[in-house]
């Protein structure tokens, strides 16, 4: 019996060896695995946000766009109820300037819990509170970063605004490690260099318990944030301000660009929105106001409302008319009162008739009459189809925007496939005066205008002049001058475009607005609108010697919608922006002089 | 001259405070030093101290004669406990007295373990047959179907290596008592392939649910009355026997397996075979086995000490105190802590098996195994468990998990075998002296013993 206890005692120690062996396997020789997997375990990865790249002018000193550092006080409902009287908190909400909309508002609120009491507070407002915030329970305040848009809406178009991503934007960014609480650009340079712009996210590790509350010492960077880039845009702020003035509260567009390189320096388009308010407002039911405003405050105008370019576009028909009919530049041509057309009588704008005109003076004085029958007579639909086309008119510029429009330049084919009907030639007459079905954008006619001052070459307009490391400020990306196409066509052509166009400004229609300092040429333009003879289109583009470098050209392209009250603004905002143009050069002479 | 076992006391210490301290320090944070659990857990050992004490002084002899007593009074607490106990972790397992809760469960270990050392002593000679085997058997099926009800499949399972090991020292063959045990891993196994679908693939020629496993016992069974006709021929009885053994075994695990798959709660099954591949579910049945094994792996050689940020710390040990204490010791003091502790459960190991040894009384003795298989099976299955290599059962590690029930059980048995060890070690002089000295008293003579 007792060989039998000592073969139980023997058996169970052998046995509990076993208790040893796993030890000695788990602890010692998987050791490592295991401590990583309960690391892994007790840890929880978080995603560091990368600062957004701020936004320049060309002047590259104050950043158009940057990030803020704002704080927000939050109150815990729960907490801050079961501690403290309803009278008392009022009292303290009152010392701390909450106001009372927001007070009854939280005693008011029932369902949630948290309370954002104040938003938007800087340092020093948040320094005011902190000692009211840090003795009471239930009080807490948040540090979050705004994008901050230091003109507000001046330039809102170009610069766009951020948002919380959308569904099914995360789709297709969920690749580039997109979460859903994201921040994305939903417009302008903001969408079109979001990648530019974000930056890459960090990773930080944590040490959460198993209700995942974390560790306060518990954190660990395991891969830092890369700041976004900061991007220089070719706009000119003091020209961009100019602009914006000088078009006002009225519904439309105006873009000035250097002709010689393509580079935009303003542009401006009204109504406009507050960036401000559409990036950092958790307040959803004003944004979908913004976004659904009547008047389309959101629409770049520059480059996506296209509509008919009336009398500008006699800049087209005159340039094909001169390159067709070389010999042809002599001769005088009849402006009479109308012009029959079939069974329809084509009125000039002046209704009676001016006689016998040189071509570049029924230009200048922009006579219909000549230009009907330039358009029927001496080019057809087809060559002034071509020479649009030649001169950018139904393409998009790829300025870097988004949803640019083509506008229309009409054709046989084009009318039939739309319409179902055929050409006629009153519709080539209403061509060649740039009325009808063709319609083009500002920004389009800018680089139409362009094309001319530079002897046929069209370049790419662009809105980006570098990209910079945000903390080297090292350059990343410079962007040199695209050139779009190139037109074999004679200078002599040019140069009597030139003459025609300067022509229009010292004897033509706007030989009593423009009355800035320096040589400005250009064409006005007095569009129809289809829903009433008084509401008209106001164009005119125009371009001028860039003062700060007689060298180089500046283009600028007006247009006034035809719902505005009639002002003949178009050639009135240029002549505001050409007499800021001229009063800088004055300046410069001065220091020159000095 | 009688002696105390003074190193099963001192092990026994050792752990106990080894028990507090991790108590100690799972509970108390920077708010409260001393938890009420704490508080509880020392007073617990206190009294466990006492009935140590108290018991070592009692004689055996006196205890065996209340011993049916005893054991019928743990059976209606058990019964009681099924009325009207606490609902804890999903089983029925707690008889509120005030504040305080006693597991009957516990208890019940240590009331049959006497009982049967009692009655075994009386009745010695017909372990040799099989059929009386079975009759105790049904004695130990009593509590282990009143605990099994609550269900705590855990504490039910420690009375069969009890009864295993009570039933070897008392004569039973060891081919019946391999038996009981062979069964019980053929169970989990058939447990095991009824889970991952043995029964039900599509080779089984049975196209219902389980239908293989019919398949499977109508087999072992025509093998099983083949051999035993075989076995009339006299001829070659010692492979008969073995074949019988073996489709005996099959049957009887599936049968038990199938019934065991009816009976235990999906819970308990996935618990009792997750051990096999925690990562299956990881953050199910398998969470528990994974956490520990974080936690005890990232213990090292000496351990993490005491420093935050542990698995334990953050409470991704469930249960950190009481079934998985192991683990959270492990990851305190490593590997050496660790083995240490291994090394003070074989030191008590022994010293029970010693005072096996040298008991002279047939119940003695057999109390002394019987508590040796309840000490080492909480042991090895607990430890097997934070370890990994056994299933999931509510059992907790003696003298050092939190709880007073299983800790008093426990010292309740240590008293007894300290008293049959006090008593192994007196003199024939002193035995002799007093059992004189009672005979007379018993007649009103006095007699100095000195006279003669």
């Amino acid at each position: 019996m007792n060989k039998k206890i000592l073969f139980i005692g023997f058996g169970f120690s052998i046995a509990s060896f076993v208790v040893i062996i796993s030890l000695f396997s788990i602890q010692i020789l998987q050791g490592e695995k295991n401590r990583r997997a309960s690391l892994e375990t007790i840890s929880r990865t978080y995603s560091i946000n990368a600062r957004r790249g701020r936004i320049y002018d060309r002047a590259y000193d104050t950043p158009l766009v940057h990030n803020s550092v704002r704080y927000s006080v939050i109150a815990d409902k729960e907490i801050l109820d079961e501690y403290y009287s309803k009278d008392y908190l009022t009292i303290l909400f009152n010392d701390m300037k909450i106001r009372p909309e927001i007070i009854s508002r939280y005693h008011q609120g029932k369902k949630e819990n948290d309370h954002t009491l104040l938003d938007n507070l800087s340092y020093d407002e948040l320094a005011e509170r902190i000692t009211q915030i840090n003795r009471h329970r239930g009080l807490t305040w948040e540090r979050h970063s705004n994008r901050t848009y230091t003109y507000g809406s001046q330039m809102a178009h170009v610069l766009g605004y951020i948002g919380r991503i959308s569904p099914r934007d995360l789709e297709t960014r969920a690749p580039q490690g997109y979460s859903g609480n994201e921040l994305v650009g939903k417009n302008g340079i903001e969408l079109m260099y979001e990648e530019v712009l974000r930056g890459s996210l960090g990773k930080e590790s944590q040490i959460v318990d198993v209700l995942g509350k974390k560790l306060e010492k518990g954190n660990t960077l395991v891969e830092s944030a890369r700041p976004g880039f900061d991007i220089i845009l070719t706009i000119d702020a003091s020209y961009q301000k100019v602009l914006e003035e000088a078009l006002g509260k009225r519904t439309g567009a105006a873009v000035l660009m250097r002709a010689e390189t393509g580079e935009i320096l303003a542009m401006a388009s009204y109504p406009t929105f507050n960036p401000n308010i559409l990036s950092n407002n958790k307040n959803l039911k004003l944004i979908t106001s913004i976004q659904n405003d009547k008047t389309s405050p959101l629409l770049n105008r520059t480059i996506q409302s296209h509509v008919p370019p009336a009398s500008t576009f006699k800049i087209v028909t005159l340039f094909a008319f001169l390159n067709e009919h070389p010999k042809l530049w002599e001769t005088e041509f009849s402006c009479p009162a109308y012009v029959q057309i079939g069974n329809r009588k084509f009125y000039n704008w002046r209704r009676y008739n001016d006689g016998r005109q040189p071509l570049d003076t029924g230009f200048a004085n922009s006579c219909n009459t000549i230009f009907y029958t330039l358009g029927i007579q001496y080019l057809g639909v087809e060559k002034i189809f071509d020479y649009a086309s030649l001169l950018g008119l139904n393409k998009i510029t790829n300025i870097g925007l988004p949803w640019e429009e083509a506008g229309i330049i009409p054709s046989r084919s084009w009318k039939y496939s739309r319409f179902g009907e055929i050409w006629q030639d009153g519709d080539t007459a209403n061509l060649a005066i740039g009325q009808g079905y063709v319609t083009v954008t500002p920004l389009q006619m800018a680089q139409m205008l362009s094309t001319i001052v530079n002897y046929g070459v069209t370049y790419q307009p662009q809105l980006i002049k570098q990209i910079v490391d945000s903390i080297s400020k090292k350059v990343v990306k410079d962007f040199a001058p695209i050139v779009m196409t190139e037109m074999n066509i004679d200078k002599p052509v040019f140069e009597y475009m030139h003459k025609a166009l300067q022509k229009v400004v010292t004897h033509g229609t706007v030989k009593n607005v423009i009355t800035a300092s320096i040589p400005v040429a250009g064409k006005t333009g007095t569009a129809q609108t289809e829903s009433s003879f008084e509401n008209t289109h106001s164009w005119f583009v125009s371009y001028s010697p860039d003062p700060t470098d007689e060298k180089q050209h500046l283009v600028l392209s007006v247009w006034i919608d035809g719902s505005n009250e009639w002002e003949y603004w178009g050639p009135r905002a240029s002549n505001i922006v050409y007499n800021h143009l001229a009063t800088q050069r004055s300046i410069e002479d001065k220091h020159e002089a000095n | 001259m009688k002696r105390i076992n003074i190193g099963l006391f001192l092990c026994a210490l050792a752990l106990l405070a080894i028990g507090l301290f991790f108590i100690y320090i799972g509970t108390s944070n920077d708010e409260v030093q001393y938890s009420a659990r704490f508080i509880k857990h020392f007073f617990f050992v206190l009294a466990g101290l006492a009935f140590y004490v108290v018991l070592t002084y009692i004689d055996f002899e006196k205890l065996k004669h209340m011993s049916f007593a005893i054991f019928v009074s743990c059976l209606l607490l058990l019964l009681l406990t099924l009325a009207m106990g606490e609902i804890v972790n999903g089983a029925r397992s707690w008889l509120g007295v005030w504040n305080f809760g006693i597991q009957p469960s516990e208890f019940a270990k240590i009331a049959l373990l006497l009982y049967l050392s009692h009655l075994l002593e009386l009745h010695k000679p017909l372990l040799q047959k099989r059929t009386s085997l079975l009759l105790y058997s049904l004695i130990l099926l009593l509590p282990f179907l009143l605990v099994l009800l609550q269900p705590d499949f855990g504490t039910a399972f420690v009375f069969f290596p009890l009864g295993m090991a009570v039933f070897y020292i008392a004569g039973a063959r060891l081919s019946d008592i391999m038996f009981i045990l062979f069964v019980g891993i053929g169970t989990l196994i058939g447990i095991i392939l009824f889970e991952n679908g043995f029964f039900d693939s599509d080779l089984s020629l049975f196209a219902v649910q389980n239908g293989g496993v019919i398949l499977f016992i109508i087999i072992g069974l025509c093998i099983f009355f083949l051999s035993y006709i075989g076995s009339r021929t006299r001829l070659l009885t010692i492979y008969f026997f073995a074949i019988r053994y073996v489709s005996g075994l099959v049957v009887v695990s599936l049968v038990l397996a199938r019934i065991a798959i009816h009976v235990l709660k999906p819970y308990q099954i996935s618990r009792l075979v997750s051990f096999i591949d925690p990562h299956a579910d990881p953050l199910g049945s398998g969470w528990h086995i994974l956490q520990s094994l974080n936690a005890v792996g990232s213990g090292g050689y000496i351990g993490r000490g005491f420093k935050e940020g542990s698995v334990s710390d953050l409470r991704y040990l469930p249960q950190h105190l009481t079934d998985f204490i192991y683990s959270f010791v492990a990851e305190r003091w490593g590997f050496l802590g660790a083995s240490g502790i291994v090394i003070l459960y074989l030191l008590i190991l022994w010293q029970v098996t010693y005072v096996a040894y040298v008991t002279k009384s047939l119940s003695g003795k057999l109390f002394c195994v019987g508590f040796l298989a309840v000490f080492f099976t909480h042991f090895i299955v607990n430890a097997g468990m934070t370890l990994g290599f056994m299933p999931i059962t509510g059992i907790p590690l003696l003298l050092l998990s939190y709880g007073g029930s299983a800790l008093f059980a426990c010292m309740i048995g240590l008293g007894v075998i300290s008293s049959c060890h006090r008593k192994s070690t007196q003199t024939h002089v002193e035995a002799y002296d007093k059992e004189y000295n009672n005979e007379y008293k018993n007649k009103r003579i006095y007699i100095h013993p000195g006279v003669e």
